[in-house]
């Protein structure tokens, strides 16, 4: 039995967990044996400020899947890793039955190996946690300045890892009717202003390549802007 | 990111959470021109290896936020998870607790949409008209992290909100094994 979790929800809306949420987690999951699996395909790498979400939520994976920024997208390649209590007891069952029967042609392609090897290699030389940090503060600060704006509920994000959440009304946080399809209209306005973002229902999300640059954050939030008051006077002529 | 107008556009996105090192990194291109040059492909299969796999392997234990022993390597998000709940599924079975190999995942959870990667997966339209979740998995959770969030703050609340959060769990037939993990109100706690 496992559990699995992604340490930051990705495609669900960028959701951070609360504090204390994972450990309190992994404290029922260990009284029952149940194994820990991050899925760390999107924060793994430097998205959430440390090279892993585990080491940003405290989490102690007995598994660990990553993938995308291991190759910094560039070529297809995932990884799984095991510890050694889950190694040691799948090496017995494999030795019974004589091999384990699980392995793709392509896995550790070398060329695949090689382009991770050399993000690895690129990610060490720039210091990648060290640039996460020092650049993250501007995305952070830059989406909860729209906080006031009002379209927008929620603001929330970590790391390189950003999110506004378009609402009908700002008071109570009510969503707009999905039919409404607010969150498309604005990847519309936006991609007109130059931006590309995603829609995830009316929660956008923001994930720049984490070499940015502080003026190009500045420039994607002002292209941000721009759609959003687009998108706000398009709801209210459509009135 | 230039369209076939010519238009300019900043990819907020790293395309879907991918390109960290940004577009066009020469070192990269380079890196996949080299290999191909000098070993254009091989397998791991009966016993088989090569040099960048064994690498990038010990890269990554060195890398590992909590110490790990052995890497799998495969080729997209999904396959990695479908392999780790293989493995876990092979462990229920080295251990003998064969009827213990529930996936656990959460609501708006995702983990990608092989069968068991989609079974773990949170979102209803990954799963409508596939004919998934397969039973060896289920996703919990309450819908937002609000809720869980106003639960870690006002602990006192547990034993008001849990029957709450609870009864719908637990009437979704009760599948043995996961039995003593909701009867824990911590996971109600913990946002379940
Ligand atoms: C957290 C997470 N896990 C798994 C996957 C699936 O990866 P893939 O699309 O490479 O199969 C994704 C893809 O977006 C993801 O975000």
């Amino acid at each position: 039995m496992a559990f699995i979790a992604e340490p930051v929800m990705g495609a669900g809306g960028v959701l951070t967990p609360p504090t204390s949420y994972f450990e309190k987690i992994q404290a029922v999951l260990n009284k029952h044996d149940v194994l820990m699996i991050a899925d760390e395909v999107i924060c793994g790498f430097g998205r959430t400020g440390n090279m892993w979400g585990s080491e940003t939520y405290n989490i102690k994976p007995d598994i660990i899947t990553c993938a995308k920024a291991l190759s910094s997208g560039y070529i297809p390649i995932s990884a799984v890793l095991i510890n050694d209590t889950v190694y040691q007891l799948i090496a017995q069952q494999s030795a019974g039955l004589g091999s384990l029967g699980h392995g793709f042609t392509y896995s550790g392609h070398p060329v695949a190996a090689s382009v991770a090897l050399e993000t690895l290699d690129i990610y060490e030389e720039m210091g990648l946690v060290e640039t996460v940090q020092e650049i993250s503060p501007v995305l952070q600060n830059g989406i909860r300045a729209f906080a006031d704006h009002a379209l927008v509920g929620e603001t929330n994000g970590v790391g390189m890892l950003a999110v506004a959440e378009l609402v009908s009304n700002k008071n109570t946080g009510e969503a707009f009717p999905s039919e409404k399809r607010v969150g498309p209209h604005l990847l519309d306005r936006a991609l007109e202003h130059g931006l590309i973002v995603r829609a995830l229902g009316d929660r956008i999300a923001f994930s720049p390549p984490l070499v940015i640059s502080k003026v190009k954050i500045e420039e994607m939030f002002k292209r941000f802007g721009k759609a959003l008051d687009d998108t706000k006077k398009w709801l209210e002529t459509d009135q | 990111m230039t369209d076939d107008n010519g238009k300019d556009y900043i990819e907020g996105m790293s395309g879907l959470w991918c390109t960290a090192l940004g577009f066009g990194n020469e070192r990269l291109a380079e890196a996949a021109a080299r290999q191909i040059r000098d070993l254009s492909f091989y397998h791991g299969f009966n016993q088989k290896s090569h040099a960048p796999q064994i690498e990038l392997a010990e890269r990554l234990l060195g890398l590992a936020p909590v110490p790990m022993s052995k890497v799998f390597f495969a080729n997209s998000g999904s396959e990695a998870n479908d392999t780790a709940f293989k493995l876990v599924w092979y462990r229920s079975n080295a251990i003998g607790t064969p009827e213990k190999k529930k996936i656990i995942g959460r609501v708006k959870g995702y983990h990608g949409v092989t069968i068991a990667a989609a079974s773990a997966t949170g979102t209803p339209i990954n799963h409508q008209a596939f004919d998934l979740p397969i039973d060896r998995s289920c996703t919990l959770t309450v819908p937002t992290m609000l809720v869980a969030q106003n639960l870690v703050k006002a602990k006192s609340n547990i034993q008001r909100v849990w029957p709450k959060i609870s009864t719908p769990l637990l009437s979704r037939k009760a599948r043995t094994p996961l039995w003593p993990l909701l009867q824990n109100p911590s996971w109600a706690l913990a946002g379940f």
